[in-house]
C-alpha cells in the first residue's frame, strides 16, 4: 500500500461514512464513565492517570471511526500494474495422422553432398521444436495434436519439461489417416480464450497436408484469431514430390488442392499469416528459427488488477484500538 | 442493625429548663441534688425540714432544704442531606437514619424533645419536624428522611457547596439562641473557614459534630489500578492512576482533613465523633462519658 494507492481510496459503501460523526462520542464525557466521590479534596493530583484518560478517548473515537471507515468498505479499483512479457504464448498445433511418420521430401542433392540417412517427418518436427522450447525457455507453449480430432497434450505453462515431454510422446505408435484441421484450430484458439494477454500469441500449425474448412469453421477461427490476436505459423511440410507448392497459382488449383485452399483461407484473415514451407529438416529449423525472432520481442503491458479491499485493515486497526480499551477497562477501578 | 439501641447522652453544665427531664436543672425543684436551705417562711414544705440545720441556725429559723430538679432540654439534628450524602453503602444517610432510630429511644427515655432541620441545597422546609416528644419520634425522622425526595442538584461547579453553606446557614438560623444538645450529621465536605461564622451561632448550646464518612471514600482503591472519578456535588472529574505512592498521600489526606475538623471544633469546646459505614450507640455513650463533663 503505498500513497498514490491510498489517495484513490473508493468506498463500497459511501453512505456509512454519514455516520463519521458518531466517532465524537467518546469525546463526551458520561456520567457512568467515572465513579461519583462524595469529595475531590483528598484526592492526590496526577498526571499519569489524565494522560490516560485522553489516551483512552482518543483511541476510542479512533476505533469507532476506524469501524465506521471499514463497514464503508474502502478499496481501491483502478490499479494497473505494469507487466512485461517475456516471450510469446505459442500454441504447438502438431499434425499427428499417419503420414506426419512418412519420410521428409530431401531436397535434391548437390553434386559432393552426401546422402543423409532418412528421418521422419515427425521426428524432424519434434528436433525443430523441442530446439525452440529448450532455446526460448521465457515462452510459454502449449502442445495440440491433432488427426480426426484434438488432443490437448499440454496447457499453456512455463515447464518446458512438460513440452518436451508431449513432443517425445508425439513420435510413439502410428496415427490414424484422417485429420481435421478446422476442429484442432478451432480447439487450440479456445485455449488462449479468457486468459490476460502477456506476450504476443501464435499458433504454429505444423502439418504436411491441407484440409478444406466449411464455411462455418472458417468463420469461427477467423474470428477467434482476431478476438485472440494470435498470428498464425503454418509450417507446411511438403512430403514427396508430389506435394503441391503452395504458391501454385491457377485458375482452379484452389478448388483441386486443398492446401493451396487452405493457404488462400489464411492469407484472407485478418491477422498475421506466414507460411514456411519445409521440404528437410534444415529447411524446418530456419522455420522455426525465423518464428522464433519474431516472437521474441518483450511485451509491456498494463494489467488492471481487481479491485483491493482495505477494510481488512481497518478492521485490524480497530481490533488493536480494542484491545487498548480492554486493557484500560481492566485496570480502572469499577466501584469502590 | 436489627435492634436499635440507645446510647448516653450528657450536657455539660445545668440547664435552665422549667420542664422536669433528666438533666441538670438550674431550677428548684423535687430532685435528688441538693441545693440550699431556704426559710419555712420562704418554702413552706415542712417535709423538707432540715432539723439539724435548724438548730445550729444562728438566727434560730426553721431551715428547710431546696432541690434542684432535673431538667429536659430540647435536641436539635442538623442533618446535611446534600448529594454526596448519598455515597457509600448502605449511604450516609442510612447511617444518619440509623443514629435517628437510636436518637428517639434515647431522647424518649431521658423525656427530652427532639426537633429535626434537613437541608441539601436548600433548607429543606417539608422534612423540618420541630421539638416533639415521643417514643415514635426517632422511628418518624427516620422514614421521613429516607423517604426523602432528592434535591435536584443546582448545576453549575462551585454554586452547589455555596447553596449548601447558605442552606446550612439557614437551618443554623431557626435554632440559633436555643440551648440544649445539637448533632450537626454531615461529612463536612464543605470549604471548612465558610462555616466557622455559622457556628458561632451555635454557642449557647452543646455541639455534637457526627462526621459520617463512608469507608470506601476513606480508603483508597488497590494499587494499580487507574480511578475516573467524579465529585457528585460539583461534577468535577479527576483521573489518577493509582500507586502505592498515591495511596498513601490519599491517607494523608484524610488524615489531615480529619485533624482540620479537630482543630475547627476544638475552638468551640467539641469534639467531632467521626462515624464510619457504620452506627455504633455504644461508641457514642463513651463519646459522651469522655467528653461531657
Amino acid at each position: 500500500m503505498n500513497l498514490p494507492e491510498l489517495f484513490q481510496l473508493d468506498f463500497g459503501l459511501p453512505w456509512v461514512l454519514l455516520l463519521l460523526p458518531l466517532a465524537l462520542t467518546p469525546l463526551f464525557e458520561r456520567q457512568r464513565d467515572s465513579i461519583g466521590i462524595p469529595s475531590l479534596v483528598w484526592l492526590p493530583a496526577d498526571t499519569l492517570g489524565q494522560t490516560l484518560r485522553k489516551v483512552g478517548t482518543c483511541v476510542a473515537a479512533v476505533c469507532l471511526a476506524t469501524l465506521i471507515i471499514a463497514l464503508a468498505q474502502p478499496g481501491t479499483s483502478k490499479n494497473y500494474i505494469e507487466r512485461i512479457g517475456r516471450g510469446a504464448e505459442l500454441s504447438v498445433l502438431m499434425d499427428r495422422s499417419a503420414s506426419m511418420d512418412a519420410e521428409v521430401r530431401r531436397h535434391q542433392l548437390k553434386p559432393g553432398e552426401q546422402a543423409r540417412p532418412s528421418v521422419s517427418k515427425n521426428q524432424v518436427v519434434k528436433e525443430a521444436l523441442s530446439w525452440l522450447v529448450n532455446t526460448r525457455p521465457d515462452n510459454r507453449y502449449a502442445l495440440t495434436l491433432f488427426n480426426v480430432s484434438a488432443i490437448p497434450v499440454a496447457p499453456f505453462s512455463d515447464d518446458e519439461a512438460l513440452i518436451l515431454a508431449g513432443l517425445a510422446a508425439s513420435g510413439i505408435g502410428r496415427g490414424p489417416n484422417k485429420t481435421n484441421m478446422g476442429l484442432a484450430l478451432v480447439s487450440a484458439i479456445e485455449q488462449f480464450d479468457g486468459r490476460s494477454y502477456s506476450g504476443s500469441r501464435a499458433i504454429l500449425l505444423v502439418s504436411d497436408g491441407g484440409a478444406r474448412l466449411d464455411d462455418t469453421t472458417q468463420q469461427q477461427i477467423r474470428a477467434g484469431l482476431t478476438r485472440n490476436n494470435i498470428s498464425l505459423y503454418f509450417i507446411y511440410i511438403q512430403s514427396s514430390a508430389n506435394s503441391p507448392d503452395l504458391e501454385t497459382v491457377g485458375p482452379d488449383a484452389e478448388d483441386v488442392v486443398e492446401e493451396i485452399a487452405l493457404h488462400q483461407f489464411f492469407q484472407q484473415l485478418g491477422t498475421e499469416y506466414r507460411v514456411f514451407q519445409a521440404n528437410d529438416p534444415e529447411s524446418m529449423k530456419e522455420a522455426v528459427q525465423e518464428i522464433d525472432q519474431q516472437q521474441n520481442l518483450p511485451l509491456a503491458y498494463l494489467e488492471q488488477i481487481p479491485r483491493v479491499d482495505y477494510s481488512r485493515w481497518f478492521y485490524i486497526a480497530a481490533a488493536i484500538c480494542c484491545l487498548v480499551l480492554a486493557v484500560l477497562t481492566t485496570i480502572r477501578v469499577h466501584r469502590l | 442493625m436489627n435492634e436499635t439501641e440507645e446510647f448516653v447522652y450528657r450536657v455539660p453544665g445545668s440547664t435552665a429548663g422549667s420542664r422536669p427531664g433528666a438533666h441538670r436543672g438550674s431550677s428548684r425543684g423535687s430532685g435528688m441534688s441538693f441545693a440550699a436551705h431556704a426559710r419555712l417562711f420562704d418554702q413552706p414544705d415542712p417535709r423538707r425540714l432540715d432539723l439539724r440545720a435548724s438548730i445550729t441556725d444562728v438566727r434560730g429559723e426553721w431551715l428547710v432544704r431546696t432541690y434542684l430538679q432535673p431538667a429536659s432540654i430540647t435536641v436539635h439534628v442538623l442533618i446535611d442531606m446534600s448529594t454526596s450524602m448519598r455515597f457509600g453503602q448502605p449511604g450516609k444517610l442510612n447511617v444518619a437514619t440509623q443514629f435517628l432510630q437510636s436518637l428517639g429511644i434515647s431522647a424518649h427515655a431521658y423525656g427530652d424533645a427532639i426537633s429535626m432541620l434537613a437541608f441539601d441545597e436548600q433548607f429543606r422546609e417539608d422534612l423540618y419536624m420541630p421539638p416533639r416528644r415521643g417514643r415514635a419520634i426517632g422511628s418518624l425522622m427516620a422514614d421521613t428522611l429516607n423517604n426523602a425526595i432528592p434535591a435536584t442538584p443546582v448545576q453549575g461547579k462551585s454554586s452547589s457547596q455555596k447553596s449548601t453553606i447558605s442552606a446550612f446557614q439557614t437551618a443554623v438560623n431557626q435554632i440559633e439562641g436555643t440551648n440544649g444538645l445539637v448533632f450537626l450529621l454531615s461529612d463536612f465536605h464543605w470549604p471548612l473557614n465558610t462555616v466557622d461564622s455559622t457556628l458561632d451561632k451555635l454557642s449557647n448550646t452543646t455541639l455534637v459534630p457526627i462526621v459520617i464518612w463512608d469507608k470506601t471514600e476513606v480508603v483508597p482503591p488497590a494499587a494499580g489500578q487507574l480511578l475516573f472519578a467524579r465529585d457528585l456535588e460539583s461534577q468535577q472529574r479527576r483521573q489518577l492512576w493509582i500507586s502505592e505512592h498515591k495511596r498513601e498521600q490519599w491517607l494523608e489526606n484524610v488524615q489531615s482533613q480529619r485533624q482540620n475538623l479537630i482543630d475547627l471544633f476544638a475552638k468551640r469546646n467539641s469534639k467531632p465523633f467521626f462515624i464510619e459505614s457504620e452506627f455504633n450507640a455504644e461508641r457514642l455513650s463513651r463519646y459522651f462519658m469522655e467528653h461531657a463533663s
